[in-house]
């Protein structure tokens, strides 16, 4: 989910760190020139943002199909009503935190929210007993949420986004005519495409109808994983990068490391239980 | 040197791309013969083998 604003440029730069076009720069001390000029509160603000409703809409849209029946049931208990306050309090302080700050209005919007919607659910687990899910309100959750992930991308055109087709956003990362594919792109693309097939198709083996609803959910989030990451392996090897940049980044180092002790911990746990 | 560095990082990637694949697929076969706890270690270990693929491809300054 993340938006056009967090390209990487080809010079190594993210756009949100990049100097805008002239033009643009121009226009940008016009504006900041007369903010303080701007009236209204911040609140009002940031909800005059581009895609700052959109996202609080779609938030709300998809806690009152599926968070606050589940916190407000019978079988919701107190933490059950807690963690859904908390997940609406982030749908709609999140999008307008991420205008002025945009790391953590992310974070509030989207991880605090999904992090509260989850512990609703698993606070109140009579509420999201598949046996007792109205078919059409999981449909309509369904795609709420689909929605939401929507939401937190570019802003429509109904909130504040492009109207033209020909707009251009000034701090968008340029495009290169691509060369030629690396070699063994398509086989490396069809293991995600493939392994994604057979995520989808085995979840629909499982009988047990809280199993299958988890398999399911599990499956979905494997099958976009893998053919993304998939894709970004593909076509990211073998291209051309700025000189001294190192391949071995600490982010990698840190992921590696929690691979190796989970891998290594788990194992452990596994032949100890067996 | 540093050519065979990139070539062996390329190799690691897509050792890890691999491994990640099957360890979603036997995680998901382990969900469905009621093996829960090895199902969530393949899961966890898929992820995390995914993102460790992805992170040594990504251009430095890249999104997270």
């Amino acid at each position: 989910m993340s938006d056009g604003s967090s390209l990487a440029s080809p010079d190594g730069t993210r756009s949100g760190d990049r100097k805008p076009p002239r033009g643009a720069e121009d226009a940008l001390e016009r504006s900041s020139a007369a903010e303080p000029a701007q009236k209204g509160s911040a609140l009002e603000r940031a909800l005059r943002e581009p895609g700052t409703l959109q996202r609080i809409l779609c938030a709300s849209l998809a806690w009152s199909v599926t968070v606050a029946p589940a916190a407000l049931s019978r079988s919701g208990s107190t933490g059950a009503r807690i963690a859904a306050g908390l997940a609406v309090l982030a749908a709609l302080t999140g999008p307008a935190i991420s205008t002025r700050h945009r790391r953590i209005g992310r974070h509030v919007g989207i991880t605090v929210f999904l992090a509260s919607s989850l512990a609703t659910w698993l606070l109140a687990p009579g509420a999201i007993d598949p046996t007792r899910i109205d078919s059409i309100r999981a449909a309509i959750g369904a795609v709420a949420w689909g929605v939401f992930a929507f939401s937190w991308g570019e802003p429509w055109t109904g909130f504040g986004g492009p109207t033209q087709r020909g707009e251009v956003d000034p701090f968008a990362a340029p495009l290169r005519a691509r060369a030629t594919l690396a070699p063994y792109a398509v086989p490396i693309a069809a293991v995600g495409v493939v392994t994604s097939l057979v995520s989808l198709i085995g979840a629909w083996q499982i009988h047990e109808t809280s199993r299958a609803l988890i398999a399911q959910a599990a499956a979905i989030g494997i099958s976009v994983a893998v053919v993304s990451a998939g894709a970004t392996i593909a076509v990211s090897r073998g291209k051309e990068r700025p000189r001294g940049e190192r391949r071995v980044t600490a982010s990698f180092v840190r992921a590696l490391v929690l691979l190796a002790v989970v891998a290594v911990a788990g194992a452990l746990l596994l032949a100890l239980r067996a | 040197m540093l050519r065979a560095l990139a070539r062996a990082a390329d190799i690691l990637s897509i050792v890890l791309f691999v491994a990640a694949a099957g360890a979603f697929v036997y995680g998901l076969y382990a969900l469905g013969h009621q093996e829960d706890f090895r199902a969530l270690y393949l899961l966890v270990v898929g992820g995390l083998s995914l993102r460790a693929s992805t992170e040594l491809l990504r251009p430095k300054g890249g999104a997270s």
